[in-house]
Formats: structure tokens, sequence, C-alpha cells
């Protein structure tokens, strides 16, 4: 690397019980900084972590000078979207990083990369390993992809880099930036994707909270941002009203029919309770709709920091 | 030599109390450690005369603050600039304080804060509220050339610079103060108006110390452009910023609550690590002049720019001068709150012993009711 970059580049790092793998991350990150930029800053995310992740970050930037380092305690655990969203407003960089995870399965190169692309005119730049996890995450990629409005498709990222450029636009647009990923994808900025050849999968351990609340994130994700919901409701309506044809073109030939049956209560009554049944289900549809809507309108203050501490 | 008061430190509270008492015909003597007055702390501040809306979680604070505003403005107005837009404003995110808080307290304490588009000033959705106030911007330079024209006029008051105390001890109904050139003072009356270095004072004559914090702060002058030129702007109560004219320099000065202060030490006496790059003129015992120290810090700038660029509209461009560095004490019983209270503390009466700490210029009216004794 001859000359380093001049732009301000800020690097917001989520943690939440990650000592195992802090440290290596680190070590792979920090020095790409340090060699590539004249000005950045670290912000730490700590979501509520219970072992010694923060206690690593201090030690290590201890004996290192040159840049700030911050980091955000969440108050209690919130979950990657909205941790996330208190270290980006902090940030006060022209481009920011955003490691979603501290595993890495990359080359340290390819941080740099992610940099030199976005030069090229991207506002978001991300990385994207070639195999990555679960049927589940393979699933709602698929899911969201095939439904959704977004310029660009949604797939497993590792980290990405965004320009301040587009946080303006979605802060000027929209009431909080959860749910990251499909406001980028909705932004209308250029984006894109470098792949990289990835040999192992992410280890990092998560906990059953975490997994509660990926899936939260993706099916309020699919509701939000995809027509999924309503293409299903709609589905159901349709379904619904054929049956109710049906079964009143049933009610009124058998009224006329000169065989009545015997037992003209039962039909009458399947009817009713399907009918009902499916209004409900309807119901269940419409509030889990508004829920989300409310949520992200009304809810004012989208996260509790319980500190800010600029630690160098 | 005998005089009825000894004042140490020439900021502003040692010029104007050693004003106030030589007006009285007493015999005044200021001592200063460095070669001019208001070097350090007076002249290395925001220059902000505060009305009190910086306080909105310390209602007190703001009700005093507000209260010596008009009187400050009445007897400096020379020095002061009014005729620019003081703009507060509050962060959509990670504010202690919101715009309806803050309206709620301005109405509270009296003063004038009216609502404008925060767009005007600030990017889309970067700000929940901003509002017009009144606040000044005092120029320490003017005000500093005041004080000397007025003290010189009463041949009673002395100002000693590059005073270096050696010793300091009660003796009988008096203080003795022994300079090291030899010189030798006394006084029934010593009011230490030293700002960062009062505990180092107090140390010496085994006094309790104030329980304080200390800020490396940097405060960085910028040339803006011609539509930032009548506009100061403030985002406040939280990891913010401010960008506001100078006094009449026609310079603004730019800080941020994260990045002005560089280094902070809890200790009683100020201890920090560049004290041993400074060539022997700063220590734990005694501080040095940050601003002209070769062990200062490098400037912020590429962060209090940055910080404030994300906020400000484009169109509002500013530019690095240079910076000021300078030490600053911080009560500790204001982190919650936010409060900045002028303490002001008796330490010993007959002889007395006073010690003054206050971060605001406009709160100077305090030490009336002290001096009159």
């Amino acid at each position: 690397m001859s000359a380093k970059e001049t732009g301000f580049v800020s690097c917001v790092v989520y943690v939440h019980n990650n000592e195992k793998e802090l440290e290596h991350f680190l070590e792979t990150v920090y020095p790409v900084f340090e060699r590539q930029f004249s000005r950045y800053e670290f912000l730490f995310v700590d979501d509520d972590s219970d072992d010694k992740s923060i206690d690593i970050v201090r030690d290590y930037f201890v004996s290192r000078g040159g840049c700030a380092v911050t980091v955000v305690s969440m108050g209690y655990y919130h979950g990657m979207e909205l941790s996330m969203a208190a270290g980006t407003d902090l940030a006060i960089g022209d481009f920011i990083y955003e490691f979603d995870s501290v595993w890495i399965d990359y080359p340290s190169g390819l941080i740099g990369d992610v940099f030199r692309k976005m030069l090229e005119g991207y506002d978001i730049v991300s990385a994207h390993p070639s195999r990555f996890g679960s049927w589940k995450s393979y699933t709602f990629y698929k899911v969201f992809n095939y439904f959704s409005k977004a310029d660009y498709d949604l797939q497993t990222e590792r980290f990405r880099i965004l320009s301040r450029r587009l946080f303006n636009r979605i802060d000027a647009s929209s009431k909080s930036r959860v749910y990251r990923k499909a406001l980028y994808a909705t932004s209308g900025l250029k984006a894109c994707a470098i792949t990289y050849e990835n040999q192992t999968k992410d280890r990092s351990i998560i906990s059953n909270e975490q997994r509660a609340d990926r899936m939260n994130t993706a099916i309020d994700m699919l509701i939000l941002f995809t027509d999924v919901a309503y293409k299903v409701s709609l589905m159901f309506c349709m379904i619904m009203l054929a049956f109710m044809l049906v079964a009143g073109v049933y009610t009124v030939a058998s009224y006329f029919s000169k065989h009545r049956p015997v037992e003209g209560w039962a039909p009458l009554m399947g009817i009713l309770s399907a009918g009902f049944a499916g209004i409900f289900l309807l119901f269940a549809f419409v509030i889990k709709y508004l829920e989300v809507v409310l949520k992200l309108i009304f809810q004012k203050k989208q996260y509790m920091v319980a500190s800010v501490e600029k630690i160098r | 030599m005998g005089y009825d008061r000894i004042i140490l430190g020439a900021g502003l509270y040692g010029l104007w109390s050693a004003l106030y008492c030589g007006k009285k015909g007493e015999k005044v003597l200021v001592l200063e450690y460095d070669s001019a007055p208001f070097m350090r702390a007076s002249y290395i501040n925001q220059a902000r005369v505060h009305m009190g809306y910086h306080y909105p979680r310390s209602y007190s604070t703001a009700v005093k603050s507000a209260k010596y505003f008009d009187r400050f403005c009445r007897d400096y107005g020379f020095c002061i600039l009014e005729d620019f837009n003081q703009v507060y404003a509050t962060s959509s995110r990670f504010s202690w304080t919101n715009a309806e808080q803050f309206e709620r307290f301005c109405k509270a304490a009296e003063i004038l804060c009216d609502r404008i588009v925060p767009e005007k000033y600030f990017k889309s959705g970067m700000c929940d509220g901003a509002f017009l106030t009144q606040e000044y911007t005092y120029d320490a330079q003017l005000l500093r050339e005041h004080l000397l024209t007025e003290i010189s006029r009463i041949p009673d008051i002395r100002i000693c610079y590059g005073a270096r105390i050696s010793d300091i001890e009660q003796d009988g109904c008096c203080y003795r103060i022994r300079l090291s050139d030899g010189t030798d003072v006394s006084a029934p009356f010593v009011l230490n108006s030293t700002y960062a270095s009062v505990n180092q004072i107090l140390a010496r004559l085994g006094f309790e110390p104030f329980r304080i914090k200390y800020e490396l702060c940097e405060i960085i002058l910028c040339e803006v452009s011609e539509n930032l030129k009548h506009v100061g702007l403030t985002v406040m109560d939280g990891p913010f910023f401010s960008i506001m004219p100078f006094g009449k320099t026609g310079l603004h000065s730019l800080t941020s609550v994260t990045f002005t202060p560089h280094v902070t030490n809890y200790d009683t006496l100020p201890k920090f690590e560049c004290q041993e790059r400074s060539g022997g003129t700063c220590s734990p015992e005694q501080l040095g002049n940050c601003s002209q120290c070769a062990a200062r810090p490098g400037s912020a700038w590429d962060y209090m720019g940055s910080l404030a660029r994300k906020y400000m509209r484009d169109e509002l461009e500013f530019k690095y001068v240079e910076s000021l560095y300078s030490m600053k004490p911080i009560l500790m019983a204001s982190e919650v709150d936010d409060s900045r209270p002028t303490v002001i503390r008796k330490f010993s009466e007959g002889p007395t012993f006073v010690s003054v700490l206050s971060g605001k210029i406009n709160t100077v009216y305090d030490l009336e009711e002290v001096l009159d004794v």
C-alpha cells in the first residue's frame, strides 16, 4: 500500500460474548486499518456480554496509539439490529465499516478490497462468503429475495462498508436503522458484493437468545420489506371466499332439493366454524402486521444505551 | 511587604477581584505564574456568556446563569459579540435531552427559546429540534485589556507576573508567601483563583482538596464560510459538538464533548503522562501552560471536524486555523445532573483563605459576598 486513504473511516463491530474470537479479529483487522487509513476510529458495540470480551478490547488498545476507540455498552441484550444501529449512529466517519460478527474466514486484504470497490462508485459494498451458514438463512434469503421489491438481492454477509451518503438518506427517510440490510437494499443507492471463497463456516457460538433474535428479525423483515404476508393473506382470503361460495351453493341446493338431509344442522355449523376460523387467521396476520408497523413508527427510543466510554 | 489582599492567578476571576478590592481602597497584590494575564482558561474556553442553556439537567445552574447574564452584558458590553444566531439543537439520537424536554426546561427557566427548522443548519434527520436562543460570546483579549486599563488607574493594585511561590504559611493573623526571587509578602486575606491549580495551592497549605477530575482540553479555532459567520451551533447534552463565534476575533471555536478532552486524570493533584515530556515545565505540583507545552497532544481536528460535518449541512464550511490547549478541572459532583456550580470555599478565617472554582465567567459576581467581608 503506497499512500494512505484520507477519508475518515469508522469501524463498528458487534460484540456479544466473543472472547474466543476477538483477539484474532483485532490482530487481523487493526493492522489493516493502521496501514491503510490515516484517519479512523473503532466503535465496539457490547451487547450485554457477560464474558471478558470488552476486557480483551481494552487490553489490546492500551498499548496502541493513534486512533479513537469507543465502547458502547447496551443496557441489556438488544440483539444485533438495534445494537448496530446504536453503533452506526455514533460513528462519525465518511465511510463506515459494519462487522456484524468478529468471525474471520476471509483474507485480511478483503477489507481493503471492499474499500477500493466503494471508491469506484458504490455506496454499499459487502463481503459475501461463497459457502455459508445454515439452511435456515438460505431459505430466508431465497424467500426474501423472491418477494422483495429491493434493487438487489440480500445474502449472507460477513461485513460491509457503507457511505455517509447512505446513512444521510436513511436518516432522512426512516425513523430507525433497524432491519439495516433491507433498508440499505431499498435505499436506491448503488450496491455490490465481493464474493470470497471461505473454507469454514462461522463457528462462533450462538446463544438461544441470539437465535431467537435472528428468527424474529427474519420474520419482521419478511413482513416489512416484502409483500409475502399480504400475498398469503390475500390468497387465504380467496380460498375462504371460494369455500363460502361453494357452501352457499350447497346450502341453497339442499334447501330446494326434495331429499333434505336429515342432519340439516351439521353442514351449516361446519360452514360457520370454517368461516370463522378463516377470519381469525386473517386477523392474526393483520395483527402481526400492525404490530411491526407500530413498532417502527411509534416507538421513539429504539434502544437504551447504558454508557458510551471512549477508552482512548 | 504587607497587603490587604493577595490574589493568586491573573485570570478573569483574579483580575476582577483585584479591581473590585482595589476600588474599595484596599492594597492588592496579584501573583501570576505565567508572563501575562489571561493565558489559560480565561482565554482558552468556548467564550460563552452563559445564559443557562447548557444545563438542561440542572435547573439551579441555569437560573443562576440567567440571573448574572444581564449584569455581565451591562458591565462588559464592549467585549461581547451579540449579533449572531446562537442555535441549540437536540440530536435525534444519543441525546440525554430531547426537543420537548429542552423547550419545557427553557420555559421553566424563563429563557428565550424559539423553535426553528433543524434542516436550516443540520442534515435531514440528524436533529429532532433546533432553537434560536439568546446567548453571547465574550472576547477574552478585549476583556483583559479593559481590566488591565482599569487596574492601572489604581496605584494600590500590583500585579506580579512570572511569580514562583516557594512557600506559603500562616503567620499569626496573616498568610506569608515567599517567592523564589526572595520577595516576601503577606496579607490577612488570600484568594486562590488559580482554577486548574486550585488543589496544588491547597496542598501546600494542607487544606482539604476539591474533589475534581482534570481534563486536558483542546479548543480548535476555525475560519468559517460567510453563511456560518453569524451563526453559532451547539448540539447539546450527549456526545456532540459546538461551533460558535470566538469573541470578536472573527474566528469560530470548535469543541466536542468526546474529543475536546484528550486525557483525563482523577487524582487529587493533576498527574499526566505528558508531564514527563514537558521538559520540567509541568508537574503534579505545578501545572505548566498546556498551549505552550512541547508535550501537548496532537490535534483532534480529524475527529471534531468529522463529527461536526456529520451533523452540519455541507454548505456550512469551516477550516482549521489553530488549536489551543488548557487544563480544565471539573467538580466530580456535577457529572449526573450536568451542573457546573461555582464553588467558593473558605478554608480559614483570621487570616482568611478562600478558594474559588468556576467554569463560567458570568458567575464571577458570586465573589462579591466573600470579598465584602
